[in-house]
Protein backbone atom coordinates (compact mmCIF):
# COMPACT_ATOMS: atom_id res chain seq x y z
CA UNK A 1 0.00 0.00 0.00
CA UNK A 2 2.97 2.31 -0.46
CA UNK A 3 2.29 5.17 -2.89
CA UNK A 4 4.33 5.96 -6.06
CA UNK A 5 7.31 8.26 -5.80
CA UNK A 6 5.91 11.64 -6.95
CA UNK A 7 2.87 11.17 -4.75
CA UNK A 8 5.15 10.45 -1.82
CA UNK A 9 7.04 13.68 -2.35
CA UNK A 10 3.84 15.74 -2.49
CA UNK A 11 2.43 13.96 0.56
CA UNK A 12 5.70 14.26 2.49
CA UNK A 13 5.91 18.00 1.80
CA UNK A 14 2.30 18.55 2.86
CA UNK A 15 2.93 16.63 6.04
CA UNK A 16 6.10 18.57 6.74
CA UNK A 17 4.16 21.82 6.37
CA UNK A 18 1.51 20.54 8.78
CA UNK A 19 4.14 19.40 11.27
CA UNK A 20 6.24 22.53 11.03
CA UNK A 21 4.49 24.53 13.80
CA UNK A 22 4.84 21.61 16.21
CA UNK A 23 8.44 20.99 15.23
CA UNK A 24 9.20 24.69 15.55
CA UNK A 25 7.91 24.74 19.15
CA UNK A 26 10.35 22.05 20.24
CA UNK A 27 13.27 23.40 18.21
CA UNK A 28 12.66 26.81 19.72
CA UNK A 29 12.58 25.31 23.20
CA UNK A 30 15.97 23.74 22.55
CA UNK A 31 17.55 26.85 21.00
CA UNK A 32 16.37 29.00 23.87
CA UNK A 33 17.90 26.68 26.40
CA UNK A 34 21.34 27.02 24.79
CA UNK A 35 21.19 30.77 24.29
CA UNK A 36 22.00 33.63 26.59
CA UNK A 37 19.31 36.30 26.40
CA UNK A 38 15.97 36.22 24.56
CA UNK A 39 15.78 35.01 20.97
CA UNK A 40 14.64 37.55 18.40
CA UNK A 41 15.01 35.26 15.45
CA UNK A 42 14.91 31.53 14.93
CA UNK A 43 18.66 31.09 15.34
CA UNK A 44 20.56 31.39 18.64
CA UNK A 45 22.41 34.72 18.73
CA UNK A 46 24.48 34.15 21.89
CA UNK A 47 25.02 30.41 22.22
CA UNK A 48 25.78 29.60 25.85
CA UNK A 49 25.30 26.88 28.43
CA UNK A 50 24.55 29.46 31.12
CA UNK A 51 21.02 28.15 31.87
CA UNK A 52 22.15 24.54 32.08
CA UNK A 53 24.90 25.51 34.53
CA UNK A 54 22.41 27.58 36.53
CA UNK A 55 20.05 24.64 36.70
CA UNK A 56 22.54 22.54 38.63
CA UNK A 57 24.31 25.21 40.64
CA UNK A 58 22.18 28.05 41.94
CA UNK A 59 18.76 28.89 40.54
CA UNK A 60 18.24 32.45 39.27
CA UNK A 61 16.99 34.72 42.03
CA UNK A 62 13.26 35.29 42.05
CA UNK A 63 11.17 36.07 45.08
CA UNK A 64 9.40 33.07 46.52
CA UNK A 65 11.44 30.58 44.53
CA UNK A 66 13.69 27.89 46.00
CA UNK A 67 17.46 28.19 45.69
CA UNK A 68 18.36 24.73 44.49
CA UNK A 69 16.66 22.31 42.14
CA UNK A 70 17.94 19.16 43.84
CA UNK A 71 15.20 18.90 46.51
CA UNK A 72 12.58 19.49 43.81
CA UNK A 73 13.99 16.67 41.70
CA UNK A 74 14.08 14.54 44.84
CA UNK A 75 10.40 15.25 45.54
CA UNK A 76 9.45 14.40 41.97
CA UNK A 77 11.32 11.10 42.19
CA UNK A 78 9.61 10.29 45.52
CA UNK A 79 6.16 10.85 43.98
CA UNK A 80 6.92 9.02 40.73
CA UNK A 81 8.71 6.15 42.49
CA UNK A 82 5.93 5.90 45.06
CA UNK A 83 3.25 5.59 42.40
CA UNK A 84 5.35 3.01 40.59
CA UNK A 85 6.01 0.78 43.62
CA UNK A 86 2.44 0.99 44.86
CA UNK A 87 1.02 0.17 41.43
CA UNK A 88 3.36 -2.76 40.83
CA UNK A 89 2.32 -4.21 44.18
CA UNK A 90 -1.41 -3.62 43.76
CA UNK A 91 -1.63 -4.63 40.09
CA UNK A 92 0.70 -7.61 40.51
CA UNK A 93 -1.48 -9.04 43.27
CA UNK A 94 -4.88 -8.20 41.78
CA UNK A 95 -3.96 -9.12 38.21
CA UNK A 96 -2.98 -12.59 39.41
CA UNK A 97 -6.15 -13.11 41.45
CA UNK A 98 -8.42 -11.97 38.62
CA UNK A 99 -6.64 -14.14 36.07
CA UNK A 100 -6.22 -17.30 38.14
CA UNK A 101 -8.28 -17.52 41.32
CA UNK A 102 -11.98 -18.13 41.79
CA UNK A 103 -13.76 -16.01 44.37
CA UNK A 104 -17.15 -14.62 45.18
CA UNK A 105 -17.76 -11.19 43.73
CA UNK A 106 -15.29 -11.61 40.87
CA UNK A 107 -17.95 -10.82 38.27
CA UNK A 108 -18.84 -7.62 40.10
CA UNK A 109 -15.16 -6.63 40.37
CA UNK A 110 -14.60 -7.26 36.66
CA UNK A 111 -17.56 -5.20 35.54
CA UNK A 112 -16.72 -2.32 37.87
CA UNK A 113 -13.11 -2.36 36.64
CA UNK A 114 -14.42 -2.07 33.10
CA UNK A 115 -16.57 0.93 33.96
CA UNK A 116 -13.70 2.53 35.89
CA UNK A 117 -11.47 2.12 32.86
CA UNK A 118 -13.55 4.71 31.03
CA UNK A 119 -14.50 6.77 34.09
CA UNK A 120 -12.56 10.06 34.29
CA UNK A 121 -11.29 10.22 37.87
CA UNK A 122 -10.70 13.98 37.80
CA UNK A 123 -14.43 14.71 38.19
CA UNK A 124 -14.18 13.36 41.73
CA UNK A 125 -11.39 15.79 42.64
CA UNK A 126 -13.44 17.85 45.10
CA UNK A 127 -14.68 14.82 46.98
CA UNK A 128 -11.21 13.27 46.88
CA UNK A 129 -9.88 16.42 48.53
CA UNK A 130 -12.55 15.98 51.19
CA UNK A 131 -11.59 12.31 51.73
CA UNK A 132 -7.88 13.16 51.97
CA UNK A 133 -8.71 15.86 54.50
CA UNK A 134 -10.43 13.35 56.75
CA UNK A 135 -7.58 10.88 56.33
CA UNK A 136 -5.37 13.77 57.49
CA UNK A 137 -2.92 13.32 54.64
CA UNK A 138 -3.50 16.52 52.66
CA UNK A 139 -0.22 18.29 52.01
CA UNK A 140 1.78 15.04 52.06
CA UNK A 141 3.41 13.10 49.24
CA UNK A 142 1.23 10.17 50.24
CA UNK A 143 -1.94 11.98 49.12
CA UNK A 144 -0.56 12.54 45.62
CA UNK A 145 0.92 9.02 45.40
CA UNK A 146 -2.34 7.33 46.40
CA UNK A 147 -4.54 9.46 44.13
CA UNK A 148 -2.27 9.09 41.14
CA UNK A 149 -1.89 5.34 41.71
CA UNK A 150 -5.68 5.01 41.85
CA UNK A 151 -5.85 6.77 38.49
CA UNK A 152 -3.32 4.43 36.86
CA UNK A 153 -4.20 1.13 38.48
CA UNK A 154 -7.20 0.09 36.42
CA UNK A 155 -5.23 -0.08 33.18
CA UNK A 156 -2.30 -1.64 35.06
CA UNK A 157 -4.38 -4.43 36.59
CA UNK A 158 -5.85 -5.13 33.18
CA UNK A 159 -2.46 -5.37 31.50
CA UNK A 160 -0.98 -7.66 34.18
CA UNK A 161 -4.09 -9.86 34.08
CA UNK A 162 -3.57 -10.21 30.32
CA UNK A 163 0.03 -11.34 30.86
CA UNK A 164 -1.00 -13.91 33.51
CA UNK A 165 -3.70 -15.24 31.16
CA UNK A 166 -0.99 -16.20 28.67
CA UNK A 167 0.99 -18.36 31.09
CA UNK A 168 0.24 -22.08 30.80
CA UNK A 169 -1.54 -23.47 33.84
CA UNK A 170 0.75 -26.53 34.04
CA UNK A 171 3.59 -24.44 35.47
CA UNK A 172 1.42 -23.42 38.38
CA UNK A 173 -0.01 -26.87 38.96
CA UNK A 174 3.45 -28.44 39.07
CA UNK A 175 4.50 -25.96 41.73
CA UNK A 176 1.34 -26.55 43.73
CA UNK A 177 1.98 -30.30 43.81
CA UNK A 178 5.42 -29.50 45.19
CA UNK A 179 3.57 -28.00 48.11
CA UNK A 180 4.58 -24.37 47.70
CA UNK A 181 2.49 -21.92 49.68
CA UNK A 182 0.32 -19.41 47.83
CA UNK A 183 2.58 -16.51 48.50
CA UNK A 184 5.75 -18.35 47.41
CA UNK A 185 3.96 -19.53 44.30
CA UNK A 186 3.01 -15.98 43.46
CA UNK A 187 6.28 -14.28 44.37
CA UNK A 188 8.81 -16.91 43.29
CA UNK A 189 7.18 -18.44 40.24
CA UNK A 190 4.37 -16.36 38.79
CA UNK A 191 5.67 -12.80 39.18
CA UNK A 192 9.00 -13.47 37.39
CA UNK A 193 7.02 -14.88 34.46
CA UNK A 194 5.17 -11.61 33.82
CA UNK A 195 8.23 -9.37 34.05
CA UNK A 196 7.62 -7.61 30.68
CA UNK A 197 4.11 -6.69 31.81
CA UNK A 198 5.39 -5.38 35.12
CA UNK A 199 8.02 -3.33 33.31
CA UNK A 200 5.38 -1.65 31.13
CA UNK A 201 3.02 -1.02 34.06
CA UNK A 202 5.86 0.25 36.25
CA UNK A 203 7.09 2.68 33.63
CA UNK A 204 3.58 3.96 32.90
CA UNK A 205 2.99 4.53 36.61
CA UNK A 206 6.33 6.29 36.97
CA UNK A 207 5.52 8.59 34.04
CA UNK A 208 2.12 9.31 35.59
CA UNK A 209 3.66 10.39 38.88
CA UNK A 210 6.55 12.23 37.23
CA UNK A 211 4.30 14.36 35.01
CA UNK A 212 1.44 14.90 37.46
CA UNK A 213 0.38 18.51 37.84
CA UNK A 214 -3.17 18.79 39.08
CA UNK A 215 -2.92 16.55 42.17
CA UNK A 216 0.30 18.18 43.39
CA UNK A 217 -1.12 21.63 42.61
CA UNK A 218 -4.33 20.90 44.53
CA UNK A 219 -3.21 18.68 47.43
CA UNK A 220 0.22 20.16 48.30
CA UNK A 221 0.55 23.56 49.98
CA UNK A 222 4.19 23.73 51.12
CA UNK A 223 6.82 24.94 48.75
CA UNK A 224 9.28 22.49 50.28
CA UNK A 225 7.20 19.67 48.76
CA UNK A 226 7.02 21.09 45.25
CA UNK A 227 7.68 18.76 42.35
CA UNK A 228 9.12 19.83 38.99
CA UNK A 229 5.66 20.44 37.51
CA UNK A 230 4.51 22.89 40.17
CA UNK A 231 7.93 24.52 40.31
CA UNK A 232 7.84 25.12 36.56
CA UNK A 233 4.28 26.41 36.76
CA UNK A 234 5.36 28.78 39.55
CA UNK A 235 8.13 30.11 37.31
CA UNK A 236 5.74 30.60 34.38
CA UNK A 237 3.05 32.26 36.47
CA UNK A 238 5.38 34.55 38.44
CA UNK A 239 4.80 38.11 37.38
CA UNK A 240 8.45 39.09 37.54
CA UNK A 241 10.59 39.26 34.43
CA UNK A 242 10.63 35.78 33.00
CA UNK A 243 13.94 34.23 32.00
CA UNK A 244 12.94 32.23 28.93
CA UNK A 245 16.35 30.60 28.62
CA UNK A 246 16.03 29.16 32.07
CA UNK A 247 12.37 28.15 31.60
CA UNK A 248 13.30 26.26 28.44
CA UNK A 249 16.13 24.51 30.21
CA UNK A 250 13.91 23.36 33.08
CA UNK A 251 11.26 22.22 30.57
CA UNK A 252 13.72 20.16 28.55
CA UNK A 253 15.29 18.65 31.64
CA UNK A 254 11.82 17.74 32.94
CA UNK A 255 10.78 16.26 29.59
CA UNK A 256 13.86 14.18 28.92
CA UNK A 257 13.18 11.15 31.20
CA UNK A 258 9.64 10.87 29.83
CA UNK A 259 10.84 10.71 26.24
CA UNK A 260 13.38 8.04 27.19
CA UNK A 261 10.80 5.92 28.98
CA UNK A 262 8.14 6.25 26.29
CA UNK A 263 10.70 5.29 23.69
CA UNK A 264 11.48 2.22 25.78
CA UNK A 265 7.90 0.94 26.01
CA UNK A 266 6.21 2.35 22.91
CA UNK A 267 5.77 -0.99 21.13
CA UNK A 268 4.38 -2.74 24.18
CA UNK A 269 2.13 0.23 24.91
CA UNK A 270 0.40 0.09 21.54
CA UNK A 271 -0.19 -3.63 21.98
CA UNK A 272 -1.47 -3.22 25.54
CA UNK A 273 -3.80 -0.38 24.65
CA UNK A 274 -5.11 -2.23 21.64
CA UNK A 275 -5.52 -5.49 23.51
CA UNK A 276 -7.03 -3.96 26.61
CA UNK A 277 -8.92 -1.02 25.21
CA UNK A 278 -10.65 -2.23 22.11
CA UNK A 279 -11.29 -5.53 20.49
CA UNK B 1 -8.85 -20.12 55.40
CA UNK B 2 -8.20 -21.20 51.85
CA UNK B 3 -11.29 -19.37 50.68
CA UNK B 4 -9.89 -16.13 52.01
CA UNK B 5 -6.64 -16.24 50.03
CA UNK B 6 -8.03 -14.58 46.85
CA UNK B 7 -9.31 -11.70 48.96
CA UNK B 8 -5.83 -11.14 50.31
CA UNK B 9 -4.67 -10.66 46.73
CA UNK B 10 -7.35 -8.15 45.80
CA UNK B 11 -7.46 -6.31 49.13
CA UNK B 12 -5.06 -3.45 48.18
CA UNK B 13 -6.99 -2.90 44.94
CA UNK B 14 -10.31 -2.83 46.79
CA UNK B 15 -9.00 -0.34 49.36
CA UNK B 16 -7.85 2.05 46.64
CA UNK B 17 -11.11 1.68 44.69
CA UNK B 18 -13.07 2.42 47.84
CA UNK B 19 -10.94 5.42 48.78
CA UNK B 20 -10.73 7.04 45.38
CA UNK B 21 -13.83 5.95 43.45
CA UNK B 22 -16.66 4.77 45.67
CA UNK B 23 -16.33 7.05 48.71
CA UNK B 24 -15.64 10.20 46.63
CA UNK B 25 -18.59 9.38 44.35
CA UNK B 26 -20.92 9.04 47.34
CA UNK B 27 -19.37 12.10 49.04
CA UNK B 28 -20.02 14.20 45.93
CA UNK B 29 -23.77 13.60 46.42
CA UNK B 30 -23.45 14.51 50.09
CA UNK B 31 -21.32 17.65 49.58
CA UNK B 32 -23.59 18.88 46.79
CA UNK B 33 -26.50 19.36 49.20
CA UNK B 34 -24.42 21.34 51.72
CA UNK B 35 -22.94 24.81 51.76
CA UNK B 36 -19.45 23.47 52.46
CA UNK B 37 -16.69 26.04 52.23
CA UNK B 38 -13.07 26.44 53.24
CA UNK B 39 -13.53 24.77 56.64
CA UNK B 40 -14.69 21.55 54.92
CA UNK B 41 -17.73 21.49 57.17
CA UNK B 42 -21.12 22.30 55.79
CA UNK B 43 -24.77 22.56 56.71
CA UNK B 44 -27.53 20.87 54.78
CA UNK B 45 -29.11 23.30 52.33
CA UNK B 46 -31.31 20.94 50.34
CA UNK B 47 -31.34 21.47 46.61
CA UNK B 48 -30.27 25.10 46.83
CA UNK B 49 -27.05 24.49 44.87
CA UNK B 50 -29.05 22.92 42.06
CA UNK B 51 -31.70 25.64 41.90
CA UNK B 52 -28.85 28.14 41.80
CA UNK B 53 -27.50 26.36 38.76
CA UNK B 54 -30.73 25.91 36.84
CA UNK B 55 -32.72 29.01 37.76
CA UNK B 56 -30.09 31.25 36.18
CA UNK B 57 -29.21 32.61 39.57
CA UNK B 58 -25.73 31.92 38.31
CA UNK B 59 -25.32 34.50 35.53
CA UNK B 60 -22.42 32.80 33.75
CA UNK B 61 -23.63 29.20 33.64
CA UNK B 62 -25.20 29.63 30.19
CA UNK B 63 -21.94 30.92 28.84
CA UNK B 64 -20.06 28.06 30.48
CA UNK B 65 -22.34 25.41 28.97
CA UNK B 66 -22.01 26.95 25.53
CA UNK B 67 -18.22 26.99 25.96
CA UNK B 68 -18.29 23.33 26.96
CA UNK B 69 -20.11 22.37 23.78
CA UNK B 70 -17.89 24.51 21.58
CA UNK B 71 -14.73 23.20 23.18
CA UNK B 72 -15.85 19.56 23.00
CA UNK B 73 -16.80 19.73 19.32
CA UNK B 74 -13.72 21.74 18.37
CA UNK B 75 -11.15 19.66 20.24
CA UNK B 76 -12.77 16.43 19.11
CA UNK B 77 -12.62 17.54 15.47
CA UNK B 78 -8.93 18.46 15.74
CA UNK B 79 -8.03 15.18 17.45
CA UNK B 80 -9.99 12.85 15.22
CA UNK B 81 -9.35 14.49 11.85
CA UNK B 82 -5.70 15.16 12.70
CA UNK B 83 -5.10 11.63 13.99
CA UNK B 84 -6.84 9.98 11.03
CA UNK B 85 -4.98 12.12 8.50
CA UNK B 86 -1.62 11.42 10.11
CA UNK B 87 -2.23 7.70 10.50
CA UNK B 88 -3.17 7.49 6.82
CA UNK B 89 -0.43 9.72 5.49
CA UNK B 90 2.34 8.07 7.50
CA UNK B 91 1.14 4.65 6.36
CA UNK B 92 1.23 5.75 2.69
CA UNK B 93 4.70 7.22 3.13
CA UNK B 94 5.92 4.08 4.86
CA UNK B 95 9.48 3.37 6.00
CA UNK B 96 11.69 5.96 7.66
CA UNK B 97 9.77 9.04 6.47
CA UNK B 98 6.48 7.77 7.90
CA UNK B 99 8.24 6.76 11.10
CA UNK B 100 9.82 10.20 11.37
CA UNK B 101 6.45 11.97 11.24
CA UNK B 102 4.90 9.50 13.68
CA UNK B 103 7.77 10.23 16.05
CA UNK B 104 7.24 14.00 15.80
CA UNK B 105 3.53 13.66 16.44
CA UNK B 106 4.13 11.41 19.40
CA UNK B 107 6.13 14.17 21.14
CA UNK B 108 3.10 15.93 22.72
CA UNK B 109 2.27 12.74 24.61
CA UNK B 110 5.80 12.52 25.99
CA UNK B 111 5.64 16.15 27.12
CA UNK B 112 4.66 16.83 30.75
CA UNK B 113 1.40 18.84 30.99
CA UNK B 114 3.09 21.93 32.41
CA UNK B 115 5.66 21.98 29.61
CA UNK B 116 2.92 21.54 27.01
CA UNK B 117 0.98 24.47 28.48
CA UNK B 118 4.16 26.53 28.62
CA UNK B 119 4.85 25.94 24.92
CA UNK B 120 1.41 27.32 24.02
CA UNK B 121 1.56 30.26 26.40
CA UNK B 122 4.92 31.12 24.99
CA UNK B 123 4.08 30.65 21.31
CA UNK B 124 1.15 33.06 21.66
CA UNK B 125 2.85 35.45 24.07
CA UNK B 126 1.64 39.03 23.38
CA UNK B 127 5.16 40.52 23.50
CA UNK B 128 7.78 40.35 20.78
CA UNK B 129 9.27 37.28 22.48
CA UNK B 130 6.27 35.15 21.54
CA UNK B 131 7.05 32.72 18.72
CA UNK B 132 4.12 33.79 16.54
CA UNK B 133 4.71 37.50 17.09
CA UNK B 134 8.37 36.99 16.30
CA UNK B 135 7.50 35.35 12.98
CA UNK B 136 5.01 38.16 12.30
CA UNK B 137 7.75 40.62 13.06
CA UNK B 138 10.16 38.98 10.61
CA UNK B 139 7.62 39.16 7.78
CA UNK B 140 6.73 42.72 8.73
CA UNK B 141 3.31 42.31 10.36
CA UNK B 142 2.34 43.83 13.71
CA UNK B 143 2.16 41.49 16.72
CA UNK B 144 -0.94 40.94 18.78
CA UNK B 145 -2.22 39.59 22.09
CA UNK B 146 -3.24 36.22 20.74
CA UNK B 147 -4.43 34.60 23.95
CA UNK B 148 -6.73 37.47 24.90
CA UNK B 149 -8.06 37.81 21.34
CA UNK B 150 -8.67 34.12 20.57
CA UNK B 151 -8.71 32.27 23.92
CA UNK B 152 -11.17 29.57 22.89
CA UNK B 153 -9.41 28.78 19.63
CA UNK B 154 -6.05 28.41 21.36
CA UNK B 155 -7.51 26.23 24.10
CA UNK B 156 -9.21 24.00 21.51
CA UNK B 157 -5.98 23.64 19.53
CA UNK B 158 -3.79 22.95 22.56
CA UNK B 159 -6.09 20.17 23.81
CA UNK B 160 -6.98 18.85 20.37
CA UNK B 161 -3.37 18.50 19.24
CA UNK B 162 -2.56 16.71 22.49
CA UNK B 163 -5.14 14.05 21.62
CA UNK B 164 -3.59 13.41 18.20
CA UNK B 165 -0.77 11.05 19.33
CA UNK B 166 -3.18 8.60 20.94
CA UNK B 167 -5.60 8.68 17.99
CA UNK B 168 -2.76 8.34 15.50
CA UNK B 169 -1.09 5.44 17.34
CA UNK B 170 -4.27 3.38 17.64
CA UNK B 171 -5.49 4.12 14.12
CA UNK B 172 -2.05 3.34 12.65
CA UNK B 173 -2.18 -0.06 14.30
CA UNK B 174 -5.76 -0.61 13.11
CA UNK B 175 -4.93 0.43 9.54
CA UNK B 176 -1.89 -1.84 9.62
CA UNK B 177 -4.20 -4.76 10.34
CA UNK B 178 -6.21 -4.30 7.13
CA UNK B 179 -5.26 -7.16 4.79
CA UNK B 180 -3.28 -5.79 1.86
CA UNK B 181 -5.37 -7.88 -0.59
CA UNK B 182 -8.38 -5.66 0.11
CA UNK B 183 -6.40 -2.51 -0.66
CA UNK B 184 -4.87 -4.07 -3.78
CA UNK B 185 -8.23 -5.28 -5.07
CA UNK B 186 -9.80 -1.86 -4.66
CA UNK B 187 -6.86 -0.23 -6.40
CA UNK B 188 -7.21 -2.57 -9.35
CA UNK B 189 -10.91 -1.63 -9.45
CA UNK B 190 -9.73 1.96 -9.81
CA UNK B 191 -10.54 3.48 -6.42
CA UNK B 192 -8.88 6.86 -5.81
CA UNK B 193 -7.08 7.76 -2.58
CA UNK B 194 -10.08 9.51 -1.07
CA UNK B 195 -12.53 6.85 -2.16
CA UNK B 196 -10.26 4.28 -0.57
CA UNK B 197 -10.25 6.16 2.75
CA UNK B 198 -13.98 6.84 2.87
CA UNK B 199 -15.41 3.67 1.34
CA UNK B 200 -12.95 1.03 2.48
CA UNK B 201 -10.64 2.07 5.30
CA UNK B 202 -13.10 3.99 7.50
CA UNK B 203 -15.73 1.21 7.53
CA UNK B 204 -13.05 -1.35 8.46
CA UNK B 205 -11.65 0.73 11.33
CA UNK B 206 -15.11 1.88 12.44
CA UNK B 207 -14.76 0.21 15.83
CA UNK B 208 -11.52 1.90 16.98
CA UNK B 209 -12.80 5.18 15.50
CA UNK B 210 -15.93 5.11 17.64
CA UNK B 211 -13.96 4.00 20.67
CA UNK B 212 -11.56 6.93 20.28
CA UNK B 213 -14.41 9.42 19.71
CA UNK B 214 -16.15 8.44 22.92
CA UNK B 215 -12.94 8.13 24.91
CA UNK B 216 -11.85 11.62 23.84
CA UNK B 217 -15.31 13.06 24.51
CA UNK B 218 -15.07 11.84 28.10
CA UNK B 219 -11.55 13.15 28.41
CA UNK B 220 -12.28 16.62 26.95
CA UNK B 221 -15.42 16.89 29.04
CA UNK B 222 -13.48 16.42 32.26
CA UNK B 223 -9.89 17.65 31.86
CA UNK B 224 -9.26 21.28 32.54
CA UNK B 225 -5.61 21.55 33.56
CA UNK B 226 -4.34 22.87 30.22
CA UNK B 227 -7.03 25.54 30.10
CA UNK B 228 -6.30 26.44 33.72
CA UNK B 229 -2.65 27.01 32.85
CA UNK B 230 -2.98 28.61 29.40
CA UNK B 231 -5.86 31.09 29.74
CA UNK B 232 -7.07 30.51 33.29
CA UNK B 233 -10.53 30.32 31.70
CA UNK B 234 -10.55 33.99 30.79
CA UNK B 235 -10.81 36.66 29.79
CA UNK B 236 -14.14 36.91 31.64
CA UNK B 237 -15.12 33.22 31.34
CA UNK B 238 -14.54 33.37 27.57
CA UNK B 239 -12.70 30.03 27.67
CA UNK B 240 -14.20 28.40 30.76
CA UNK B 241 -15.91 25.05 30.13
CA UNK B 242 -17.88 23.25 32.84
CA UNK B 243 -14.95 21.20 34.20
CA UNK B 244 -12.79 24.26 34.79
CA UNK B 245 -15.74 26.20 36.18
CA UNK B 246 -16.28 23.39 38.67
CA UNK B 247 -12.62 23.41 39.70
CA UNK B 248 -12.48 27.18 40.08
CA UNK B 249 -15.69 27.33 42.10
CA UNK B 250 -14.37 24.66 44.44
CA UNK B 251 -10.71 25.56 44.81
CA UNK B 252 -10.50 29.25 43.94
CA UNK B 253 -13.72 30.50 45.54
CA UNK B 254 -13.64 27.59 48.01
CA UNK B 255 -17.34 26.91 47.38
CA UNK B 256 -17.07 23.14 47.68
CA UNK B 257 -20.83 22.65 47.97
CA UNK B 258 -21.69 24.42 44.75
CA UNK B 259 -18.63 22.92 43.05
CA UNK B 260 -19.84 19.43 43.96
CA UNK B 261 -23.27 20.14 42.51
CA UNK B 262 -21.56 21.12 39.26
CA UNK B 263 -19.32 18.04 39.49
CA UNK B 264 -22.41 15.89 39.88
CA UNK B 265 -23.71 17.18 36.55
CA UNK B 266 -20.39 16.16 34.99
CA UNK B 267 -20.52 12.74 36.65
CA UNK B 268 -24.05 12.11 35.39
CA UNK B 269 -23.08 13.22 31.88
CA UNK B 270 -20.05 10.91 31.89
CA UNK B 271 -22.00 7.97 33.25
CA UNK B 272 -24.65 8.50 30.58
CA UNK B 273 -21.97 8.50 27.89
CA UNK B 274 -20.25 5.40 29.33
CA UNK B 275 -23.46 3.42 29.73
CA UNK B 276 -24.85 4.61 26.40
CA UNK B 277 -21.79 3.38 24.57
CA UNK B 278 -20.86 0.36 26.66
CA UNK B 279 -20.50 -1.87 23.67
CA UNK B 280 -18.10 0.41 21.85
CA UNK B 281 -15.99 1.09 24.92
CA UNK B 282 -15.51 -2.65 25.20
CA UNK B 283 -17.39 -2.74 28.48
CA UNK B 284 -19.61 -5.59 27.44
CA UNK B 285 -17.92 -8.57 29.05
CA UNK B 286 -15.28 -9.92 26.75
CA UNK B 287 -12.78 -10.85 29.51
Amino acid sequence: MVAPRWKKIVLGSALLLLSLPLLLLYIWLFFNSINSGPLYSLIPNHPSLRSWIQLFSRLPKASGMPESILPIIGNTVIVAGGVMILNLFVCGLAGYAISRLAFKGKELLLSSLLIMKAFPLLILLIATYFVLFYLRILNTFLSVILARAAMELVMGTWIIKGFFDNIPREIEEAARIDGSSWITLWGRIMIPLVRPGLLAVGIMAFIGGWSDFIFVYTFIFDQSKWTLSVFLYGLIASQESVDYNFLSTVSLFYMFPMILMYGFIQKGLTRGVLGGGIK
Amino acid sequence: MKKLIPYFFILPLIILILLFYIIPAVSTFYISVTNMGRSLRGDFVGLKNFTRMFSLEDPVIGRVLLNTLLYLVGALAVTMVGGLLLANATASLGGTTGGFFRLIWFLPRATPPVVWAFLWIWAFNPTKFGLLNMIFNIIGLPGRGWISSYPMLIVILANGVLGIPYTMTILSAALGNIPSEIIEASRIDGASGWQMIIKIKIPIIWWPLSFLTIWHTLSFLTTFQYILMITGGGPFYASTPLALYTYNKAFQNMELGYGSALALVLILLSMAIILGFRQILGLKREA
